[in-house]
C-alpha cells in the first residue's frame, strides 16, 4: 500500500508523495482499519445528505401535515411524523447539513485558530507574548463554555453563522493548551534543535517541525469535539437561540420532540439517534486520521 | 591554522528564577555547566573532548552553536565571535558548522521523508530556489556518499537501522560542506561493528573534505583512536588538554589518570592497575572550593580545598589544572 | 584481560538446546537456537553479541519472564538439577525469582518506584524470600538491619541513613547498588545482569563491575553477565559466550576467545574495536547487515558477511566443536584446518 507511493515517488523523482497519492495514501490507511472504515462510512453519508437532501429526502421536510402528525414508522413516512405531520427522515436528512456546517465549522475555525495561538505562544515560551496568550486562554476558559456561547449569540443575534462563530470562540482555548503543551515538549526535541542549528528561520520550523508533530492530540479532539459541536448546536437551537424554526436541525426536532415524548418517543428517538452515530462516526474518523498521519504508525 | 577559538566561556543555568520562588524558595541557585573555559581547535583536525555525564561537555557543544546562551566569555570562529553575530552573520556561520547528534533517531523529524531531511539544508542555502531534479541529484549524491541506497530519499526514518539512521544525520550534516562538524557521542548506541562503519566513513569524510571535528564523547578508546588533540572535562572545567598522544602516554592530572584506567581493555598488556574513584561528581550547583576535584582525588592535598589550580603548561602545549605539577 | 583462575567443575545452570521462538503474527522469529551452555558455580559468564543476536532473550528466557509472544520450542534449562521450563509460575515466584535467581537490568531508575523509599522496597523485597520465612526472626528491626546489611555490602556510605531516601536522591549509580543489594542475598546462586553498567559512565561503571566481582567472589554466586561492551566483559567474566542471530558461534575461557578467537565473527568484532587500533588505521566495518531473525540465510546464519566464506558453509550449519580443551566454536574453517589465526584486514 505504501510501496504505491513510494514507486511513485521514485520514477517522478521527488521527495514527498503529491497531493493525490497523500491523500489516497492517508485514505487508504483509515479504511484498512475496521473502525477508521466504519466511521468514514457514516461521515460519507452525512456528507451525501448535507449535499443531496433535496434529491435524497422522499418528503418536503417543512411540508406540514396535520392529519397524519405523530405517525408511527411505516409507509409513506418511514421514520414517522411529528407533531405538525413533518417527515422525520426528510428532517433528519436536511438536519444533516446543519450538523455538518457547524460541526466542521466551528471545530476548524476553532483548532486553526487555537493551535496557531497555541504553538506561536509555546515556542515563544515565557515571553510577553506567550503570557498573553496564556492569560487569554484563562479568560475565555473561566466562563461555562455554554454560557458564553450563549452570551455571544445573544449579542449577535441568533443565526448559524453566529452560532458557528460562538462555539468557535468558546472552544479555541482547549486546543491552544494543547497545542502549547504539546510545543513545549516537541520545542526540544533535537529534531527542531537541528533545525534552529541549521539556521532555519522560526516560522519554518514551526511550521515544518513543530505543527506536524504535536497535530496528534489535537486531531483526537478534534474528533470528540465535532461530535459535541453538534450537541451543543442542538442545545442552543433548542433554547431558541440556534437555526430559526421552521429549518431542520436536529437539536430542534428534539426540542419538538421532548415535549411530546409520552405521545410519540420516535419523534426524539430518531434525532437522538442521528446524533449519536454522527458521534460515533467523528471520534471513528478522527483516531484513524492520526494513525494515517503518523509514518511510525502507519504501516503496522 | 586555529578555527575556533574560545577565550573565558562561562555557561550558567538559573534555576528558582520566577517571583515566587524569589520570595519564598531557596533563592537563586546557579548551575555552574561551563566555567570559564578556554581552547583552541585547529583546521583540519580532530579535537577530542572527554569527561563524564555533567561534566559540560555537551553544554559546552551547544554553546558554540548559540544553541544555550552563553554568560560571558568569546567563541572566534575564523576570527569572528559567533556569540555577536548578527542574524546573517549567524546564518554563514550554521551553514559552516554542523551538528551530528547523539539520538540518531530523535535528530530527524519524523514526519519527513529522508529526503527531505537531507534537502532541508540545501533549500535553505538557496532560498527555496532549487529545482526539483537538481534537489533530487544532489540528495542522492549525499545518500551515496554515505553508502546509503539512493532509493532510501523517499523511505521515513523509522525504516532504518541504528548505524544507517546515524548515517542519514551525517548526510544532512555534510549537506552544505561545512568547514566545521560537532559530533555528540555520534556512536552511543550503536553495536561495535556498525559504530566501526560510522568512524570510518567519518575518517574518509575528513580526508576527503578538509572537516575539522569537535568530538565529544565519554568513551576514551574512541577519542584516542579518533582525535589529534583532546581536552578532559570535570564539572565544567578542563582539567587536562593536549595533543591525544601526550596525554595518554604521560597522563598528568589524577582525574584523566582514573578515566583513562578505567577505561576496560581486552588486551592482554595493559598499562595500569583500575584506579577507583571515590563516591560519585558532585553537583554542579554548589561545585567545591578550591579543585573540584579534589572531594574525589586519591592524592589530594591541604591546599586543593582552598587554592583552585590554573591550567598551566606542562611544555609542548600539554596543560593540566593540578597542584601536583605547579610544585615541581 | 582476567587471567582463568582453576574453577570449580560443579555446574550451577545447564542449559541445553534451547530454542524459542517470538511469533509476531505470521512471522516467526527464532530468537534462540539450540543454545547450549553450563554456569559453573561462582563463576561470571559473559555473553557479547550485537543487538538481536538473543543475548538478552537468554536472560529472560533463564528466570522465565518473556514477554507472552515467546514460545520455547523445545531444550531444558537444569537450574540445581532442575528443569526451570516445568516449573509452574507460582513456583518461579515462591522458590527462584528474587532468592535463587536475580536479575539487574539496564535501567535501575525504571526498576524503582519513585514514590516510595529505599527501605520500604528493600524491605517488601525481603519479606518476600523464602529464607526470612522463619515466623520468629520477622519483626520491622530485623528487616532494617537487614536492608542495611545489604546496602552496605553494595557499598553505599551511610547506610542506615540513606534508607529513608527517595530514589530520585540517589544517582544512577548508586540505583544500581541498590538494586544489586536487592538482588543479591546469602540464598542467591545466580545473578543476571542484562547490560547492567552501560547507562553509567566510565568510573562508576568500573566502581559496579568490581562490586559485582567482589560480591560473586565472596557469596560465592555465579553470574551470567550480558553485554555489547568487550571491554567490560574482557575484565570481569571468567568465561565468554558470543552469539549470533540466535546461536552460540563461541565460547571458552577469556584469554582463550579474546586472545585467539577462533571463529571469523569473533575476531571480526574484536578487530573493529577503536582500542586496537592506531589513530588513522581503519577500522574494521563487518560487510553486510544482521540478518533478521525470521529470515536467516541457510547454512551458517554468518556466511553472507563472512570473509572465510566456503561452499559447505551455505548449506550445513556447523556443529560446535572443541578446539582446544574448553574451548569451543561453530565453524567449518576449524573443524578442517584445525586452527589459525584469523585475520580479517
Amino acid at each position: 500500500m505504501n510501496t504505491t507511493a513510494t514507486d511513485v515517488m521514485q520514477k517522478k523523482r521527488r521527495l514527498t508523495p503529491g497531493w493525490t497519492q497523500n491523500f489516497t495514501l492517508i485514505f487508504k490507511s483509515i479504511a484498512k482499519k475496521k473502525g477508521g472504515l466504519i466511521g468514514s462510512i457514516f461521515i460519507a453519508i452525512m456528507l451525501l445528505c448535507a449535499i443531496a437532501a433535496p434529491w435524497l429526502a422522499p418528503f418536503d421536510p417543512n411540508e406540514q401535515n396535520i392529519v397524519q402528525r405523530f405517525a408511527g414508522p411505516g409507509l409513506p413516512h418511514l421514520l414517522g411524523t411529528d407533531y405538525l405531520g413533518r417527515d422525520t427522515l426528510s428532517r433528519i436528512i436536511y438536519g444533516c447539513r446543519i450538523a455538518v456546517l457547524v460541526a466542521f465549522g466551528a471545530v476548524s475555525i476553532s483548532s486553526i485558530f487555537g493551535v496557531f495561538l497555541g504553538v506561536v505562544a509555546g515556542y515563544n515560551e515565557g515571553k510577553k507574548f506567550d503570557y498573553f496568550i496564556i492569560w487569554l486562554f484563562d479568560i475565555v476558559r473561566s466562563f461555562p463554555q455554554i454560557i458564553l456561547a450563549l452570551a455571544i449569540v445573544a449579542v449577535l443575534g441568533p443565526s448559524l453563522v453566529n452560532v458557528v462563530i460562538a462555539l468557535a470562540f468558546t472552544a479555541f482555548p482547549f486546543y491552544g493548551r494543547i497545542a502549547r503543551a504539546q510545543t513545549l515538549f516537541v520545542k526540544e526535541t533535537d529534531y527542531v534543535k537541528a533545525a534552529q542549528a541549521m539556521g532555519q528561520k522560526p516560522i519554518k520550523i514551526i511550521i515544518k517541525h513543530i505543527t506536524p508533530n504535536i497535530l496528534a492530540p489535537v486531531i483526537v479532539c478534534l474528533g470528540m469535539d465535532m461530535a459535541t459541536m453538534v450537541i451543543w448546536e442542538s442545545g442552543l437551537s433548542f433554547l431558541g437561540l440556534g437555526v430559526r424554526p421552521p429549518t431542520a436541525s436536529w437539536g430542534i426536532m428534539l426540542r419538538n420532540g421532548y415535549k411530546y415524548i409520552q405521545v410519540s418517543p420516535w419523534t426524539i428517538v430518531w434525532p437522538s439517534l442521528a446524533i449519536a452515530f454522527s458521534m460515533i462516526a467523528f471520534s471513528l474518523f478522527s483516531d484513524g486520521l492520526r494513525v494515517a498521519l503518523d509514518p511510525k504508525e502507519r504501516n503496522r | 591554522m586555529d578555527l575556533i577559538k574560545i577565550n573565558n566561556l562561562k555557561t550558567y543555568f538559573y534555576q528558582n528564577k520566577g517571583l515566587l520562588s524569589k520570595l519564598f524558595g531557596e533563592g537563586l541557585k546557579t548551575v555552574h555547566a561551563v566555567d570559564d573555559v578556554s581552547l583552541t581547535i585547529q583546521k583540519g583536525r580532530t579535537f577530542g573532548l572527554v569527561g563524564e555525564s555533567g561534566c559540560g561537555k555537551s553544554t559546552l557543544g551547544n554553546t558554540i552553536f548559540r544553541l544555550v546562551k552563553a554568560t560571558s566569555g568569546e567563541i572566534l570562529f575564523q576570527d569572528k565571535d559567533v556569540l555577536k553575530m548578527n542574524s546573517t552573520e549567524l546564518m554563514g556561520f550554521r551553514q559552516n558548522a554542523q551538528l551530528i547528534f547523539q539520538d540518531q533517531y530523535g535528530c530527524m523529524n519524523p514526519r519527513m521523508t529522508v529526503g527531505q531531511i537531507i534537502a532541508e539544508p540545501l533549500l535553505m542555502k538557496a532560498h527555496g530556489d532549487l529545482d526539483n531534479d537538481k534537489l533530487f541529484d544532489e540528495v542522492e549524491r549525499l545518500l551515496l556518499a554515505v553508502n546509503l541506497d539512493p532509493d532510501s530519499a523517499v523511505k521515513f526514518p523509522n525504516e532504518f537501522s541504528g548505524g544507517q539512521a546515524r548515517r542519514i544525520g551525517v548526510a544532512r550534516a555534510i549537506a552544505l560542506n561545512p568547514t566545521f562538524i560537532m559530533a555528540d557521542e555520534p556512536t552511543s548506541g550503536l553495536d561495535i561493528s556498525t559504530a566501526a562503519t560510522v568512524l570510518n566513513l567519518m575518517q574518509d569524510l575528513q580526508d576527503e573534505m578538509d572537516i575539522t571535528y569537535l568530538w565529544v564523547s565519554h568513551n576514551l578508546n574512541q577519542v584516542k583512536y579518533m582525535s589529534d588533540d583532546m581536552a578532559v572535562m570535570y564539572l565544567g572545567k578542563i582539567v587536562e588538554m593536549g595533543q591525544t598522544k601526550d596525554i595518554f602516554n604521560e597522563m598528568a592530572h589524577p582525574y584523566t589518570k582514573a578515566l583513562i584506567s578505567a577505561v576496560p581493555q581486552i588486551s592482554a598488556e595493559k598499562q595500569q592497575e583500575t584506579i577507583f574513584l571515590k563516591g560519585e561528581i558532585p553537583s554542579p550547583i554548589n561545585p567545591p572550593s578550591g579543585c573540584r576535584f579534589r572531594t574525589r582525588c586519591p592524592q589530594v592535598m591541604k591546599k586543593c580545598k582552598t587554592h583552585e589550580p590554573p591550567l598551566a603548561d606542562l611544555g609542548g602545549g600539554h596543560m593540566c589544572a593540578c597542584h601536583l605539577h605547579r610544585i615541581n | 584481560m582476567k587471567e582463568n583462575e582453576p574453577l570449580l567443575d560443579e555446574p550451577l545452570l545447564e542449559v541445553s538446546k534451547l530454542t524459542l521462538d517470538y511469533n509476531l503474527g505470521k512471522r516467526k522469529m527464532r530468537a534462540l537456537n539450540r543454545v547450549s551452555f553450563q554456569i559453573n558455580k561462582g563463576e561470571i559468564l559473559g555473553v557479547a553479541g550485537e543487538s538481536g543476536c538473543g543475548k538478552s532473550t537468554l536472560g529472560l528466557a533463564i528466570i522465565k519472564l518473556l514477554p507472552k509472544i515467546a514460545s520455547i520450542r523445545r531444550g531444558e534449562i537444569l537450574f540445581e538439577g532442575q528443569d526451570l521450563l516445568k516449573l509452574s509460575e507460582d513456583q518461579m515466584n515462591k522458590k527462584i525469582r528474587g532468592q535463587k535467581i536475580s536479575m539487574i537490568f539496564q535501567n535501575p531508575q525504571d526498576a524503582l518506584n519513585p514514590v516510595f523509599t529505599i527501605e520500604k522496597q528493600m524491605v517488601d523485597i525481603l519479606k518476600t524470600q523464602r529464607l526470612y520465612k522463619n515466623k520468629r526472626i520477622r519483626s520491622a528491626r530485623f528487616f532494617r538491619d537487614q536492608a542495611i546489611d545489604r546496602l552496605k555490602a553494595t557499598g553505599i556510605a551511610d547506610p542506615a541513613q540513606r534508607l529513608s531516601n527517595y530514589p530520585f536522591e540517589f544517582s544512577g549509580g548508586m540505583k544500581q547498588r541498590v538494586m544489586i543489594g536487592m538482588a543479591l542475598s546469602s540464598g542467591t546462586s545466580l545473578l543476571l545482569a542484562d547490560e547492567a553498567t552501560t547507562a553509567l559512565d566510565v568510573t562508576i561503571e568500573a566502581q559496579i563491575n568490581k562490586l559485582i566481582a567482589d560480591l560473586a567472589k565472596e557469596y560465592k554466586t555465579s553470574v551470567l553477565y550480558v553485554s555489547h561492551n568487550l571491554g567490560v566483559l574482557a575484565e570481569l567474566a571468567d568465561r565468554i559466550m558470543i552469539m549470533y542471530a540466535g546461536r552460540v558461534f563461541e565460547m571458552g575461557t577469556t584469554k582463550d576467545v579474546f586472545g585467539s578467537p577462533s571463529h571469523p565473527y569473533s575476531a571480526a568484532l574484536l578487530e573493529s574495536m577503536p582500542s586496537r587500533q592506531d589513530r588513522g588505521k581503519r577500522l574494521l566495518s563487518i560487510p553486510g547487515f544482521v540478518p533478521p531473525l525470521d529470515n536467516l540465510p541457510p547454512g551458517c546464519s554468518f556466511h553472507p558477511r563472512c570473509k572465510f566464506v566456503e561452499a559447505i558453509c551455505k548449506k550445513e550449519v556447523p556443529p560446535m566443536e572443541e578446539v582446544t580443551p574448553g574451548h569451543f566454536s561453530a565453524c567449518f574453517l576449524d573443524i578442517k584446518r584445525g586452527r589459525k589465526r584469523l585475520q580479517w584486514i
